[in-house]
C-alpha cells in the first residue's frame, strides 16, 4: 500500500467504485500528490486504450452463422449419444420395478423421483444428475419394496 | 433475444429449444477465450462443445443467474487445463506471426484478425494468467464477482491482480508514474 491507498482501493477509484467516503479520501489526497495523481491518469488512461481496443474485438469472424448451425448440428449429435445408455438404464428400471410393484405404480416412482432430483424430469436425466435421481429412486424403491427390492433396483440402476 | 434473456430463458426451461438459443448466444464468445489461451481452432471449437454441453448437462446445479458468465469461464477454464493434461502441452502464448501468415475467409474475418492482433500484441508484456484475467475483464466484459468464481478468488484479489496488470500495461507502454 503506497499513500494509503491499496491497489483494490485504486481499482474501486478508478472504475467509479467504493464507498463515497473512501472516495472522498481519496480525492483529497489526489489534490494534494503529484505523483498519485499522474498515477490515476496513466491508469485511467491504459484502461480506456484497454476498453477501446478490446471494444473492436470482433467475434463475428469466428462464429458466422453458417458455423453456427454446422456446431448445433454437431451438439445435437452429440447429446443424443450420450443420452443413449440413460435410456437404457430407465428401461431397465422401469422392467424391474414392474416385477417388485407393478407397471403403473413402477411409472409413478420414477416420475416421483426424477421430480425430487436436479433433472426434474425424466426427459432431463443425463449422465451428470444420474447419481441423485437414482438415491432418490432407492428411497422409493425401499418403501415399496423392501431393502432387497432397493437392491435390485441399484444393480439395475448402475451406468 | 439478446444473450441475458437466452440465459435466463434455458436456466428456467432447461430443454432444447432454449438451450438452441443459448448455445448460438454463446458459441463464439467460449470459441474466441480458447484461440485468446494458444488453441487452434480445432481444439477450440471441440473445447467449446465440451463446455456447451457440460452446461446443458450441469445446468440444474447452477442457483445463482448473476453469475452465469463466471460459471461458463470456470467450466471453459476446466476445460483448458484438462486438455492440456491430457496433451501434455505446456502453457504457450500465441505466435503473433503465425496468426499473421494464415489464411482468412474473408475481408470481415481479415479485419478481425486484425483486431484480435492488436489487443493481444497490446497484451504480450502481460503473463499468460494476466492475459487471461485481462481478456475475461476487457474482451468478454466479467465484472469482479464473476471473475471471482471463474478464479476461485476474493473479489478483492481480482481488483488488486487488475490494478497490477495496468500498472505493467502503463510500465510496457512507457506510462509509468514514479511515485515518492
Amino acid at each position: 500500500m503506497r499513500h494509503g491507498i491499496t491497489p483494490e482501493l485504486w481499482e474501486d477509484y478508478l472504475e467509479g467504485a467504493g464507498a463515497c467516503a473512501e472516495r472522498s479520501r481519496i480525492d483529497a489526497h489526489l489534490h494534494d500528490c503529484v505523483a498519485c495523481r499522474a498515477l490515476a491518469a496513466q491508469l485511467t488512461q491504459c484502461a480506456a486504450r484497454l476498453r477501446e481496443t478490446a471494444g473492436r474485438y470482433d467475434a463475428r469472424p469466428v462464429a458466422s452463422a453458417k458455423k453456427l448451425d454446422s456446431a448445433w448440428e454437431a451438439m445435437l449429435v452429440r447429446m443424443s449419444l450420450d443420452d443413449t445408455p440413460v435410456q437404457q438404464r430407465l428401461d431397465e428400471l422401469e422392467a424391474a420395478m414392474t416385477l417388485l410393484c407393478g407397471s403403473h405404480t413402477a411409472a409413478r416412482a420414477l416420475q416421483t423421483a426424477a421430480a425430487e432430483s436436479p433433472a426434474r424430469s425424466l426427459a432431463r436425466l443425463t449422465r451428470e444428475n444420474w447419481e441423485p435421481f437414482l438415491r432418490s429412486l432407492l428411497a422409493i424403491a425401499q418403501v415399496l419394496c423392501g431393502r432387497t427390492g432397493a437392491r435390485l433396483i441399484l444393480e439395475s440402476g448402475q451406468l | 433475444m439478446d444473450e441475458q434473456q437466452a440465459i435466463e430463458s434455458f436456466l428456467a426451461q432447461r430443454d432444447e429449444e432454449t438451450f438452441c438459443v443459448l448455445f448460438k448466444a454463446l458459441y463464439g464468445r467460449v470459441f474466441r477465450y480458447f484461440l485468446a489461451r494458444g488453441t487452434d481452432e480445432m481444439t477450440a471449437e471441440e473445447l467449446t462443445q465440451n463446455v456447451l454441453l457440460a452446461v446443458y448437462r450441469r445446468a440444474g446445479e447452477f442457483r445463482n443467474q448473476n453469475l452465469f458468465r463466471g460459471w461458463l469461464f470456470a467450466i471453459a477454464r476446466n476445460e483448458l487445463l484438462q486438455h492440456w493434461r491430457r496433451n501434455r502441452a505446456r502453457i504457450r502464448t500465441v505466435e503473433l506471426d503465425q496468426l499473421r501468415e494464415r489464411p482468412v475467409e474473408s475481408n470481415v474475418a481479415a479485419a478481425g484478425m486484425q483486431l484480435r492482433l492488436e489487443f493481444e500484441e497490446w497484451l504480450s508484456a502481460l503473463e499468460p494468467a494476466e492475459r487471461e484475467l485481462a481478456h475475461l475483464r476487457f474482451v468478454e466484459g466479467l465484472s469482479y464477482e464473476e471473475l471471482a468464481a471463474v478464479f476461485d478468488a476474493p473479489s478483492g484479489t481480482i481488483k488488486s491482480r487488475l490494478f497490477y496488470l495496468k500498472q505493467k500495461l502503463c510500465r510496457s507502454a512507457g506510462l509509468e508514474a514514479q511515485i515518492k
